[in-house]
């Protein structure tokens, strides 16, 4: 056969799309004869919680192509603009590649990997010996390993005592884990992606997905253009966005308010009889969280959430919602998705409840098709963070610190003296990073902290707030670009980016996928674990952490074996998910997962398909159970129909701050764009961020589309060119926050109250008042802190 | 605007054949429209047209272009001038040549440095 590289590239290019969308390609025989790349490798992309599987590209020791897996039942081999273009960030000059410390004129300089992990063990035991065994703390990210969140977990909390242990999905996902918890009694979905294919009625809320989790929401608009009126879509969302424009039913709720438009939902599906009798009968249990009560009890709970009090508390039209309502319950099955609209919130757990309520009351649970299920934001929150328990209050299998027999469990299997994990949390996000600060301030507790992989100094809500403890703290940062955050640190070490490490992420779905070594990183950068072990190490920790070697590929192995025994006798059993078996299966799996032969689980709580339902070594159900909510805390069987109170934000408009102040993303950037802002193209597409003002607003405030606006709360301000656009309503001011520029970085302006459950803050909603500046300017700067020792913008 | 290679400038058309992104895209299109589509799409140079659903509400296609920002301008243009495309996602992208740009640039940021 001969045909140029050109035309090989192009028919091999090709016959992945076809497969994608599993039309036949006649040349697919000859793509496959493939001379792109040197080798192409499996793995998990990285840009959001989606859990696409990737084939990456290597030729001669260089990335160079990422293709979609099209047996990847995650995304079947589509990719959104992020997976395809994030990882030439890996190529960036600004890479960290030598470890540095700051010295006594500020600047950083570059030391050997010897002399900065002395540094920064010498350092830890010193603040240890001095203020005691909480006085350094862990700050993790939903974007390590799984190997990386375990190891640094149980180095705190086996080998310090501390459970000075949080990360950055406290700031997405905490509310979704609460809800959870809380309704079912155990974490995460029981559905999967696949019942997107299977369900008729979608119910989208707090989530712009199209921009957020292209991929997922492309599987639903493909359903929606396949099979037109035969799907519905019900949006529920401020904002006209991209996925509320494949809607049939817009629910504009106004930031916060939406707790009322779920309890009139179920009233009228309660009211109308449309409620599932197995289900309200057998596994629900009505309750405030104190009181039990029947059908009727809910029913009169419900009562005052009519569709015309509703609306003029919330702006939805009465008839969306009675529509809504009829959809969701009579046009099943019904899948939920949601993100951080329903999370990021100081009623974030109750939102998370209310959803589940309606899945509950209508059986729309535990069937093809049929699933109240949290998109996760970050590729690793589920995997690394929540099943890792590297949260102050979790261990490993997503097991409450405070439970006795689970301190026991994981002692037993750390191999270290009972007694050793303390029974009390630590600090969540909002209060650790309040609680850091200086050695001889007696009112900060925590003295040093290590943060890997996030970026809080740009993150976290009300971040001016928190600046001084980072600056005044022994702040040690990896990663692998510098950030606001590496801005305040002490010691910053450079970490490789996961295609020159491998490791597993576990996706929204409960799906595990492996990423093997793909290329070596740049200068002496090296693998979080690698840093985590020697630490451990330099301490004296060797026993409790051995996985110290040079080689990842045996190190992430000893890690993860490590973590699996861990949860092997748990309801959250990855055991029968090894290494061998993950490296071979294309997909990935599913927990639960308790043996080497187990195919995974698609449905919890299904028998046939929920392998943990025949283990009575964990749980115990009645045999003629098909349908059982296993980790009711009252050993029922049950899930809990919560009768919440509503409740509107921390911190509504008023007439001097009249408008709603929302947060979001967009499709182009990750986060707070460390990454994809290093990708010319991405950053082109969106170079700065802008306030969304509604034609209304704008015309009254004397405002044109490009004028300079100040956004101001009562924290503080932005200066931020307008976008004078319908997409958001009257009274409603958006702006993204990727745009690390210190004028347009709008944590400056949110609010850091926080919800009193997940104890995860309220980025979506705060008051806001406008204020036009000028005229337009050129703010397209593309801002990137692209030298350690540039100094930080907010500390005069 | 890209140089079109002569068959005589072999070396001149390998650099130009490198120095390209090519996609494995999918179209979607509405349904009933894909003829008129492919017809459309057969006058664009940097389409490839490589197969076609059953139903015919999708096509498999190679695009090309220099660099990532042409890829975009392309994806744009084709939605705009042919109102029966619903969506263009890739699938496959191969990106070789702008590693190597983004390395040259690298290495001459730091030899300037």
């Amino acid at each position: 056969m001969n045909i140029t590289r050109r035309e090989m590239i192009k028919l091999s290019t090709a016959a992945f799309a076809a497969a994608a969308l599993n039309i036949p390609f006649s040349n697919q025989a000859r793509a496959e004869e493939n001379i792109v790349v040197d080798k192409w490798i499996k793995g998990a992309c990285r840009f959001c919680g989606t859990g696409c599987g990737v084939y990456i590209g290597v030729r001669e020791g260089k990335v160079v192509g990422v293709r979609g897996n099209p047996e990847a039942t995650t995304n079947f081999g589509f990719l959104c603009v992020k997976g395809f273009k994030g990882f030439l960030s890996m190529y960036h000059p600004d890479r960290i590649k030598y470890p540095m410390i700051r010295q006594a004129d500020g600047k950083f300089k570059q030391v050997t990997w010897n002399e900065a992990l002395d540094t920064i063990a010498n350092k830890f035991k010193d603040l240890q010996a001095k203020h005691g065994k909480d006085a350094v703390g862990y700050y993790g990210s939903g974007q390590c390993m799984s190997e990386e969140s375990y190891t640094f977990n149980k180095l705190w909390k086996g080998g310090f005592k501390s459970n000075m242990v949080d990360g950055n999905p406290r700031l997405c996902m905490a509310s979704a884990v609460g809800g959870y918890m809380t309704t079912f009694g155990t974490d995460e979905p029981a559905g999967s992606y696949a019942d997107i294919e299977k369900a008729k009625t979608f119910f989208l809320v707090g989530s712009n997905m199209s921009e957020c989790h292209p991929i997922i929401f492309r599987r639903i608009a493909r359903r929606k253009l396949a099979a037109g009126d035969q799907i519905n879509v019900i949006v529920c969302e401020p904002r006209l966005t991209s996925t509320a424009r494949i809607a049939d039913v817009w629910l504009p709720a106004d930031p916060g308010t939406d707790l009322a438009v779920f309890h009139c939902m179920a009233r009228e599906m309660v009211k109308n009889n449309w409620v599932d009798q197995f289900f309200v009968k057998n596994l629900c249990r009505f309750t405030t969280g104190e009181k039990v009560v029947d059908l009727k009890g809910y029913a009169d709970f419900l009562e005052e959430f009519t569709p015309e009090k509703v609306e003029k508390l919330t702006r939805v039209p009465a008839a969306n919602i009675r529509e809504a309502a009829r959809l969701f319950a009579t046009q099943g099955p019904t899948m939920s998705l949601w993100t951080m609209g329903l999370n990021q919130r100081t009623r974030g757990v109750w939102a998370n409840n209310l959803v589940h309520n309606l899945h509950l009351i209508t059986g729309n649970i535990c069937k093809d098709g049929a699933d109240s299920f949290s998109l996760t934001g970050q590729p690793n929150a589920c995997g690394g963070v929540r099943e890792t328990g590297s949260l102050c209050h979790l261990l490993p299998g997503t097991r409450l610190i405070a439970d006795a027999k689970a301190r026991e469990a994981v002692e037993k299997s750390w191999k270290i003296p009972a007694g050793t994990i303390d029974p009390k949390p630590g600090f969540h996000t909002m209060k650790m990073f309040g609680a850091l600060g200086a050695e001889n301030d007696p009112k900060k507790p925590l003295k040093g902290m290590l943060i890997t992989t996030t970026n809080p100094a740009q993150s976290l809500p009300n971040a001016p707030h928190y600046y001084k403890g980072m600056k005044d703290a022994f702040l040690v940062v990896l990663d692998i670009f510098p950030t606001r955050t590496t801005q305040f640190a002490d010691v910053v070490l450079p970490a490789a980016f996961i295609y020159e490490k491998g490791g597993i992420y576990g996706c929204s779905e409960r799906r595990s996928q492996l990423t093997s070594k793909c290329v070596v990183p740049p200068g002496e950068a090296k693998p979080d674990l690698w840093i985590g072990a020697q630490i451990a190490k330099r301490m004296g920790l060797e026993k409790l952490i051995p996985w110290n070697g040079d080689d990842p590929a045996v190190a992430y192995k000893m890690a993860w074996d490590d973590y699996r025994e861990c949860v092997k006798m748990t309801e959250h059993s990855l055991y029968g998910m090894t290494y061998e078996r993950l490296l071979k299966l294309e997909e990935g799996l599913q927990w639960p997962c308790p043996t080497e032969k187990s195919p995974g689980c698609s449905h919890r709580y299904v028998r046939g398909r929920d392998p943990i339902m025949d283990m009575p070594e964990v749980v115990q159900i009645p045999e003629t159970a098909m349908i059982y909510f296993y980790a009711d805390k009252k050993h029922e069987g049950r899930a809990n129909v919560f009768m919440r109170p509503y409740k509107g934000p921390a911190e509504p408009p008023d007439k001097d701050f009249p408008f709603f102040l929302t947060t979001g993303r967009v499709i182009e950037h990750w986060h707070s764009s460390t990454m994809t802002m290093r990708v010319p193209e991405l950053a082109r597409s969106q170079p700065n961020a802008y306030v969304e003002i509604n034609p209304e607003d704008a015309k009254a405030y004397g405002i044109n589309n490009g004028d300079m606006v100040k956004t101001i709360s009562p924290r503080g301000y932005n200066i931020l060119p307008a976008r004078v656009v319908k997409i958001s309503l009257p009274g409603i001011l958006f702006v993204p926050w990727f745009d690390q520029h210190w004028d347009r970085m709008v944590n400056r302006v949110t609010i850091d109250a926080f919800d009193e459950g997940s104890f995860q803050p309220e980025f979506k909603i705060c008051k806001a008042k406008i204020e036009r500046v000028g005229p337009p300017k050129d703010v397209a700067d593309m801002t990137l802190v692209s030298n350690l020792d540039d100094p930080f913008p907010g500390l005069a | 605007m890209q140089e079109v290679p002569s068959p005589g400038n072999l070396i001149l058309r390998k650099a130009i054949w490198y120095e390209m992104i090519i996609t494995g895209s999918a179209i979607l299109v509405r349904s009933g429209s894909s003829q008129g589509v492919i017809e459309a799409l057969e006058a664009v140079p940097e389409v490839t047209i490589q197969a076609r659903s059953d139903s015919g509400t999708e096509l498999i296609v190679n695009l090309e272009a220099d660099d990532s920002t042409a890829l975009d301008d392309l994806c744009a243009r084709l939605k705009r001038s042919i109102p029966a495309i619903v969506d263009i996602s890739h699938v496959s992208v191969h990106f070789e040549d702008e590693v190597e740009r983004m390395i040259g640039r690298s290495k001459q940021q730091r030899e300037e440095s």
